[in-house]
Formats: C-alpha cells, structure tokens, sequence
C-alpha cells in the first residue's frame, strides 16, 4: 500500500513504515531512539504501546535514511529534518493547507534538496527548471555535531548564515532530492 | 527576497508549540536554523507564487488566440 493509494489513511506503524520505505525496522527505531525522528501520531511508551507514524514521518525517515547511508551523523540529520519541519511551519502561514510530503507530489512543485558539500557544510537548495536554482545555509557540520555551550563567539561565527549562500570550490558532495523522495512514496513497496 | 534580523524572527514562534527541539542542538544553533528554514520557506512560497501568475498569464493569452 503507498501513501497515494492509503490517502485516507493518516498513519502507519513502524512495520508498515519499514515496509513502505524498504528498510529494516531496526533503522528506524535508531533514528527515533537518537530524536532525529520524532513519531507525529503516537511515540513509544513502554510495553504495550508502539511508535505510529505520520505521512510527514516518512519522508523524514526517507531523507533521514539515505543520510545515514552515505555516514552522515545523526546530529547533521536530526537538524536536516528539524529544518523540513519548520520550512512546512512557515510556508503554512503563507499557504494554508501546504503539508509535506503532499504538496511536493503537485504537478508544479519545485525541486528541494539537502546538500551537503566537501567543504563540511549543510545547504538547502530550491529551484526549477526555469527559475533556476538557489542554495541557502552553509552551516557547519561542526557546529550540529558538538554540543558545547552557546557562547557569544558562536553565535558571532554562526550569524550571516541562512542567507543564500554561494558556496564556492566544492569538487564533491552528498545531495538528497526530498522533492524525489516525496515522489518515491507514492511508489511503495 | 528580504532579510530579518534573527531576534525577529522570534516573534513568530507561537508560545507553547512544540518545535521539536533537539536536545543535541546547541541554542545558537537551533535559531540559525530556524533562519534558514524562514528563508527557504518564503523563497518557496515566492516561486510557487511566481508560477501560478506566470500560469494565469498563460491562460489569458491562450483564450485570446481561440477567439
């Protein structure tokens, strides 16, 4: 069953999930169990009661997965999907109704992707074919992974960042098309 | 496409809404990303916008040529 052909239906559990996305359970459970997932319909809690996921919740597994596949840690995906569901928060506000993965499937929707550079950095980029593309982000893949103190000279060397960015001189990179994904769970298993 | 302060930017959180902080996250880093997430966003919405004119635009000249 995919996403398309269970419109009605608004949530899956861990099986069928696994099932949908083609990987093993235990996958999953460990991008739960490290809070880069965050199951949107009922979270595990003890003995009798399982994890249930929402349509949302796949494609994050779908992004999420294939980060982890090429070794990119935990920490850099859990704020690859933190940035998913705050970009669907805002967009919201502007278009009522916008939902991930849903409104991605739409016929002129744009091409979202995670970038992730040689020069150690996450980016974001949007386009289509006639508008072109454009980058934003160039954090830091240090600054996801440590966890020191905030500190003014961080936040002083994080600022000017989230902008559109033009990263220059990379010769490779990681790059997720979440745009793809969304059009890959209407596919199933 | 306009830039905000960041501190801006916190107004539009709505108090008590779960924004899924991770714990791992430093807070600087949590409001960098919030940033971004902003800026994506309303170039997402500017886009889709900008299609839907360009859309709209194709229509009216394609019912001038059928009349």
């Amino acid at each position: 069953m995919t996403i398309m052909e269970s419109a009605e239906r608004a949530e899956w559990t861990l099986t069928e999930a696994a099932r949908l996305l083609g990987e093993p359970q235990h996958r999953l459970i460990y991008l739960c169990e490290k809070g880069v997932i965050q199951p949107d319909v009922q979270e595990a809690e003890g003995r009798g009661s399982s994890r249930r996921f929402s349509a949302r919740n796949l494609l994050e597994f779908g992004v999420a997965l294939r980060l982890r596949a090429v070794g990119i840690p935990a920490p850099v995906t859990g704020a690859v999907v933190y940035v998913l569901r705050e970009f669907e928060k805002v967009i919201r506000k502007e278009i009522p109704g916008f939902s991930l993965p849903e409104s991605l499937l739409e016929a002129k929707s744009l091409e979202l992707s995670v970038v992730i550079g040689d020069d150690q950095r996450l980016y974001f980029t949007l386009g289509s074919g006639k508008s072109g593309t454009k980058t934003y982000g160039g954090v830091s893949l240090q600054d996801l992974i440590e966890t020191d103190e905030d500190t003014g000279e961080e936040r002083k060397r994080l600022r000017n960042v989230g902008s559109e960015a033009k990263p220059v001189g990379l010769r490779a990179k990681v790059e997720v098309s979440v745009t793809g994904i969304a059009q890959d769970l209407r596919l199933g298993a | 496409m306009h830039n905000k302060p960041v501190e801006c930017l916190q107004s539009l959180r709505v108090s008590g809404e779960d924004h899924g902080t991770r714990p791992e996250l430093a807070a600087g880093v949590i409001e960098l990303l919030d940033h971004l997430a902003q800026e994506l966003a309303l170039e997402y919405v500017r886009l889709m916008e900008q299609a839907a004119g360009e859309g709209v635009s194709t229509a009216d000249e394609s019912c001038g040529k059928e009349e």
